[in-house]
């Protein structure tokens, strides 16, 4: 039997730099340093149980990522927390741990994404291109890819931009982004979209996911006898 | 410099290249000198490298120095760095590695010096020893190709000769104490010191031994790069030093005696390692690493304690006994490499590489029976006296192999056999020394011969590209003058040599023009038995008179037996303290 626990953690700073799957393997390597044994896959190549809702691109940080992962026993909580919190690499920190009672990795249920773009010039006609990026009914992007270009609304994920003036916080904007089975949007897309209004160009300090949104699992299916009169389909099992 | 240098990372690929603070990195606040550790090549590369991490380790555990490190920049960071003049840095602390007291580079292959010249160039160091100030760090090198320090000497202030652990804590006592004073009456100290060549001071110098291996300088938390690495694992060095003495090699002429660290030692560290590391993969590294006394004990000692653990035993030695021990390390199947080096006996009777043909198929079949689909050979062309009977005789391996592998194997029709085929490339304080590499048209016909010979069915056949070895041969045995060669082939824009895509023979050709001389000529240059080596003021502690007589006996194809089993073969390296150490 698996243990299944999910983490929050922040990826700040020079650590915003490591790649999603380099991300997985500090991870993984974090948890086995803190002495907890995996639970393995199964098949030919058994690896260890370890998921990322949502991978984040190189280059932006996360306030509040979420970990899903599935131990051999059962572990004490304040020692799972403890000794993981030591062995986060620099840059990475743990905000919690505990058990996770979902039948689903979070991976599947990523609702929106919310973003936080901080300028670093301040440039005056942002204001005004958020107005009318907020007021447009769809913008069209070309987005560059290898297997040849392709347009995205970009509208369809992130209805609206809010500003933040620089008073409290630090001047740029604050958005949510949906995450559809058709797919989802790129935070530098969003602002190519404000650059594209007013023919400038925005200089970036800062690009930071604060909040991953998960949908709650729907209630389990109400047991139903099989073929063979026994419970069947339990939902998908880690 | 900070918010420069993170500025550059937003468009380099790969930035998690340069932004240290792995997992193992150390940050010091109170330190005597700080040091920088360079491997010249880049840093997924570098971080798998063993000495780098042993002298890092020593440093920061048992001396009040500070070691950081530096790799070379790929060529899209290097080109942003010099346009945005952001200079070479150290990952612990982004200082600019100029203001460093030390700066050491490991010298691994010939192919990675460019990128020495292109990292002090990006320092802002100058090139030369001979153009550098008080204000500029102390250069030094290291590691297997510091056995012939004429190619690369007028780049570096001094060069350890020998094993770094015994002259580093000795080296950095003496600096911490005369700190301050003129580099060149600090360097005139230096040489007088063991182990140590200082360029602007030549003289004699004796290879450094260590004569054991201490437990306490195991790097037991070595840094875990926060990025996909050549060799995701922990490694430990199980031994120093092979006395197999196939004459061709040079780790196993250089690199004696024999000195086996104690088996708890060895499991005491890997549990450590694994422990602090988070890693599932263990290498036990050496240079035969089936000779250690106590190999079997060891994997079953260690699969006791740490069932999960990969382990992974890199040289195994053609022998099904060598071939029966992986299925102790539940080592993933699939393939194993296997090294016979030549086709005939005779030939392998010359090189002194003690396997018989009955070896060969053995191993094979157990590789075979084992479980195993792909079985790759290694072998070399252009050995000395090497004739068509020897090529043909790869191809017999080869095709005996896959009648091997039909017969035993579990499924015939996935039987794959890969031969690999490099140029030979003599190097210097070897029984081949004196002889030059062959021509490139020999090469190349050789090369011919065999792709026209060999089977093709199940069986693959690739052949190194001759340039880049044509090129490692003109460095490996040069002088001093061919620093000039590196030096003009770097400004004509050779980088990174040892990656296919990026090896430049255009820079490399003028290069050697800078001196006069082409590759080919370098290379294959041959020296008469009693004419005097560049590389004479190196002393291996293994006599010249020995590499003679052995070069006599290949001559005769003669074997010489291993002095671990056999009779001592008189090479004359056990002298004092250094002698050979096995742990059973």
């Amino acid at each position: 039997m698996n243990f299944n626990y999910q983490m929050r953690f922040s990826k700040t700073g020079r650590a915003r730099f490591i790649a999603h799957l380099d991300t997985l393997s500090c991870l993984m390597r974090a948890i086995r340093r803190a002495g907890f044994g995996f639970a393995l896959t199964q098949g030919m190549r058994p690896k260890p149980v370890l998921s990322l809702a949502m991978p984040l691109g190189v280059g932006v940080e996360g306030e509040d990522e979420i970990c899903d992962f599935s131990l051999q026993q059962r572990a004490p909580l304040t020692e799972l927390a403890k000794k993981l919190g030591n062995e986060l690499p620099q840059g990475m920190e743990l905000k919690s741990v505990g058990p996770s009672f979902d039948r689903t990795k979070s991976a599947s249920r990523v609702e929106s994404v919310s973003y936080r773009i901080e300028f670093a010039n301040a440039p005056a006609w942002f204001s005004e291109a958020a107005r009318r990026y907020n007021e447009e009914s769809a913008i069209v992007l070309l987005r560059k890819r290898p297997k040849g270009d392709k347009e995205v609304d970009i509208k369809k994920y992130v209805r609206e931009v809010e500003l933040s003036t620089g008073e409290a916080e630090p001047q740029g904007i604050t958005f949510d982004m949906a995450v559809t089975s058709e797919g989802t949007g790129r935070p530098d897309e969003i602002i190519e979209a404000l650059a594209g209004i007013c023919g400038e160009e925005i200089k970036i300090s800062r690009i930071v996911r604060t909040a991953i949104d998960i949908k709650e699992e729907p209630p389990p299916a109400p047991a139903r006898p099989g073929r063979h009169g026994r419970t069947a389909y339990r939902g998908k099992r880690r | 410099m900070e918010t420069r240098i993170e500025s550059l990372l937003e468009h380099v690929e790969k930035p998690a290249r340069y932004i240290g603070g792995e997992v193992g990195s150390v940050v010091k606040e109170d330190y005597s000198l700080r040091v920088v550790l360079s491997y010249p090549d880049v840093y997924e590369i570098g971080t798998a490298n063993q000495a780098v991490q042993i002298i890092y380790s020593l440093i920061n555990n048992h001396t009040g120095a500070w070691a950081e490190r530096a790799y070379c920049p790929w060529p899209d960071m290097s080109g942003l760095m010099r346009a945005e003049r952001v200079p070479l840095f150290s990952l612990e602390s982004w200082k600019p590695v100029r203001e460093a007291d030390f700066w050491g580079i490991t010298l691994q292959h010939e192919l990675t010096y460019t990128n020495i010249l292109e990292m002090l160039d990006l320092a802002g160091v100058p090139l030369r020893y001979e153009d550098r100030t008080d204000d500029d760090p102390l250069v030094f090198a290291g590691g297997p190709c510091a056995s012939n320090p004429h190619p690369i000497a007028a780049f570096f202030d001094f060069i350890l000769i020998g094993d770094g652990e015994r002259v580093m804590p000795e080296l950095i006592r003496l600096c911490e104490r005369e700190k301050g004073k003129p580099r060149r009456e600090l360097l005139k100290k230096l040489a007088g010191m063991e182990g140590i060549f200082v360029p602007a001071f030549p003289s004699q110098v004796t290879r450094a031994v260590t004569p054991e291996l201490d437990y306490d300088l195991i790097p037991v938390s070595p840094i875990v790069p926060s990025m996909h690495s050549v060799h995701d694992r922990a490694a430990l060095e199980i031994m120093r030093g092979c006395t197999r003495g196939c004459r061709f090699c040079m780790a196993g002429n250089w690199y004696r005696p024999v000195r086996e660290r104690p088996m708890e030692d060895v499991c005491r560290a890997v549990n450590a390692m694994v422990a602090g590391t988070g890693y599932e993969e263990a290498s036990l590294s050496s240079l035969s690493t089936t000779d250690y006394s106590a190999i079997q004990e060891t994997l079953a000692g260690l699969a006791q304690s740490n069932p999960n653990l990969t382990i992974s035993l890199p040289s195994l030695r053609v022998d099904p006994a060598a071939i029966r021990l992986l299925g102790l390390t539940s080592q993933r199947k699939g393939s194993i490499t296997l090294a016979p080096e030549a086709g005939s006996q005779r030939l392998r009777d010359v090189i002194n590489k003690q396997v018989t043909g009955d070896d060969i198929q053995e191993a094979i079949t157990e590789a075979f029976r084992g479980g195993r689909t792909t079985v790759k050979l290694y072998f070399m062309i252009g050995l000395p006296s090497e004739t068509e009977a020897d090529l043909q005789g790869i191809i017999d391996i080869a095709t005996t192999a896959r009648r091997i592998g039909r017969s035993e194997a579990a499924s015939p029709g996935r039987v794959q056999i890969n031969i690999s085929v490099a140029s030979f490339v003599p190097k210097a304080h070897t029984p081949f020394q004196w002889g030059g590499m062959n021509s490139r048209e020999e090469l190349k016909k050789k090369q011919e011969y065999l792709r026209r010979n060999m089977p093709r069915k199940q069986i693959k056949l690739s052949v190194h590209d001759l340039m880049p070895g044509m090129v490692e041969s003109a460095i490996a045995r040069g002088r001093d003058a061919t620093a000039d060669t590196i030096e003009a082939a770097w400004r004509a824009g050779a980088g990174f040599d040892a990656w296919t895509e990026k090896f430049d023979f255009a820079a490399w050709k003028k290069g050697f023009a800078a001196i006069g001389s082409t590759v080919e000529q370098e290379a294959t240059r041959s020296f008469a038995l009693d004419a005097p080596l560049p590389w004479d003021d190196i002393d291996s502690r293994t006599g010249k008179e020995f590499l003679v007589e052995e070069r006599k006996r290949a001559d005769r194809a003669q074997v010489t037996p291993d002095c671990r089993w056999g009779d001592c073969s008189d090479c004359g390296v056990c002298e004092g303290d250094v002698r050979m150490i096995t742990c059973k």
